[in-house]
């Protein structure tokens, strides 16, 4: 795989604080990546600093293989962003708004306009000036202005702020069909782990700056069993065999009648022998994961 | 790099012509330059005879002089919104993360603001020539006491021309001035108060000093160009400061100070992080 965007030992930072840490980010072409983080951790700063908005402190910066400062106007012609709030000129329609972006951009034609405009949904008020239209419509030129020029690679920062579920749900649609279809690459930002989950293939999780994790999802979410759901007679006799095992942490029983446990992946076979050894009958062991908000708050 | 700027100088035409508040300005210049012409010579007290009437070149130079104060304070609400108004807005992220570089955005921002100050002291000139050919005779100058030709048409319009040419370079200096303002601050607010705030005083200043300092401000260049020019109409002087016309000041001293704005206002916004 072609690694779209990598960063070496980024960092920032303001005074003493620092706000982006040796941040080593490898994305590949074709991925739905999503940048995982809390409010503060990093991940906006982070992005301003690839798209040179900002400048780093250390570190450097490789988009489709070339360096970000030194290509930065070839790298930009394939590159397409929303960096937190959308930003517009309020007195002018969406597609004026888009014609300054259209032309700042250069080689995109005109017809893109109308066209973006439909794929976010705003085609039918496209001609309305921009201060009239409400958060959620707002949100959507936001990405329209990042679709715009076609991109390969494209940064979308808290991209269903301010949508209602069905524009969420719409988005989430664009956003997989334009990986699908056109091959687009995605860096999706959030501190929504249920939209990530739903959308990316990939995630990197940054935490006070630092990147904590980074993995394809599904072997993230293999990371999040962390216990068994247990189903079994003699309920009483069962829980005070398995309160005895040290290494069995946080032992309780849920409103589905299902015993919860936490313990190490390779001892799930282990609790069985325990119950059975006790005569406790197992009807049910199934594996219980974290959600992935859980296991990024344990981290 | 050329094709660039030339984009993003139609992109910022195209938001400057689609704010409503650029014709309002414009009205309020036309309406000025209008109003100086028609009312000055009735303020001042001189009235037209049979044998004078108020020179075309004399209510150019009240009508002009008048305008184009109007007219800078124009340039300069909209040149110290340029960059501010960017990052009030937030739009400058939006454009800086396109194929450009800052380099590019800031040239096409003082392109469009001398294209705005073109425009501007077009207008003035336009409205102030129009209505003074209209009203008045373009030459030649008379003595009216002695009834002699004081000065020819050709010399009174080649006086008439060196004036406008005079305060251009000092208009568009004022341009660049709101450019260096508007880097100062992210908000468009500030940036505007600042700019005027400092023009106005720098002006204001200008009046109190001694007519070798004076020379060294941007500012003193159009009213003197006008000034003198009114005087040249009317017949009470003969000739241009010798010291200022010698050395050309009116061209050298505007041209230093749009040299110092222009790297300053860029050397602030190159370096500046944009978190808006």
């Amino acid at each position: 795989m072609v690694a779209v965007l990598q960063t070496e030992g980024l960092s920032k930072t303001f005074g003493t604080f620092k706000a982006v840490q040796d941040l080593n980010l490898q994305v590949e072409e074709g991925d739905l990546y999503g940048f995982l983080g809390g409010n503060g951790s990093g991940k906006t700063t982070t992005m301003r600093m690839i798209l040179r908005l900002i400048r780093p402190s250390a570190g450097r910066v490789r988009i489709f293989g070339k360096d970000h400062a030194a290509d930065f106007i070839e790298i930009m012609k394939q590159v397409g962003a929303l960096v937190e709030l959308p930003a517009y000129y309020p007195y002018l329609s969406a597609v004026k708004n888009l014609e300054i972006l259209r032309l700042a951009s250069g080689g995109v034609p005109v017809s893109r306009i109308p066209e973006v405009l439909d794929l976010v949904g705003l085609g039918p008020r496209m001609h309305d000036r921009v201060g009239t239209y409400s958060q959620g419509m707002r949100q959507r030129l936001g990405i329209a202005m990042a679709f715009l020029a076609k991109p390969r690679l494209v940064f979308l920062d808290e991209p269903t702020n301010g949508l209602d579920p069905h524009g969420i749900n719409q988005m989430r649609h664009v956003i997989k069909e334009m990986n699908k279809r056109d091959g687009v690459t995605f860096i999706i930002s959030s501190h929504l782990l249920h939209e990530i989950e739903l959308t990316c293939n990939r995630v990197g999780m940054i935490k006070q700056g630092k990147l904590i994790l980074q993995d394809k999802l599904d072997a993230v979410i293999a990371r999040t069993v962390d216990g068994l759901h247990i189903g079994c007679d003699k309920k009483e006799v069962a829980i005070k065999l398995l309160q005895s095992q040290q290494w069995i942490k946080n032992v309780q029983e849920e409103e589905t009648g299902l015993i919860r446990i936490s313990c190490p992946k390779e001892r799930f076979a282990q609790v069985n022998a325990i119950l059975a050894a006790n005569g406790v009958t197992v009807s049910e062991l199934t594996p219980a994961r974290q959600t992935l908000e859980e296991f990024f708050l344990s981290q | 790099m050329m094709t660039r700027i030339g984009r993003l100088t139609a992109a910022e035409f195209l938001k400057l012509f689609s704010q409503p508040f650029l014709y309002i300005t414009l009205v309020v210049v036309v309406v000025s330059t209008l109003g100086a012409e028609v009312f000055r010579p009735i303020f001042s007290g001189q009235r037209e005879t049979m044998w004078k009437t108020f020179g075309a070149v004399q209510l150019f130079a009240y009508g002009f002089q008048f305008g184009l104060k109007i007219a800078t304070y124009v340039l300069l609400i909209f040149s110290s919104m340029m960059f501010a108004g960017e990052f009030d807005r937030g739009t400058i992220k939006n454009l800086l993360t396109r194929p450009i570089t800052r380099l590019d955005f800031f040239i096409a921002k003082c392109v469009t603001v001398a294209g705005l100050a073109v425009m501007l002291f077009g207008a003035v000139f336009y409205v102030s020539a129009v209505y003074a050919l209209g009203r008045g005779d373009v030459g030649p100058v008379w003595d009216d006491s002695q009834f002699i030709i004081q000065r020819s048409t050709q010399e009174i319009l080649a006086h008439a021309r060196k004036a406008v040419f005079m305060s251009f370079v000092a208009f568009l200096a004022a341009g660049f001035l709101g450019i260096l303002v508007s880097n100062l601050t992210e908000s468009s607010g500030y940036a505007v108060s600042f700019g005027l705030g400092l023009f106005l005083v720098a002006d204001l200043g200008t009046g109190m000093l001694l007519d070798r300092a004076k020379q060294k401000m941007f500012m003193y260049y159009p009213t003197y160009a006008f000034e003198k020019l009114a005087q040249f109409g009317e017949g009470t002087t003969t000739r241009w400061s010798p010291d200022i016309d010698a050395h050309l000041l009116y061209l050298l001293v505007p041209a230093l100070y749009i040299a110092a704005f222009i790297p300053l206002a860029f050397s602030i916004f190159r370096r500046r992080p944009i978190t808006a």
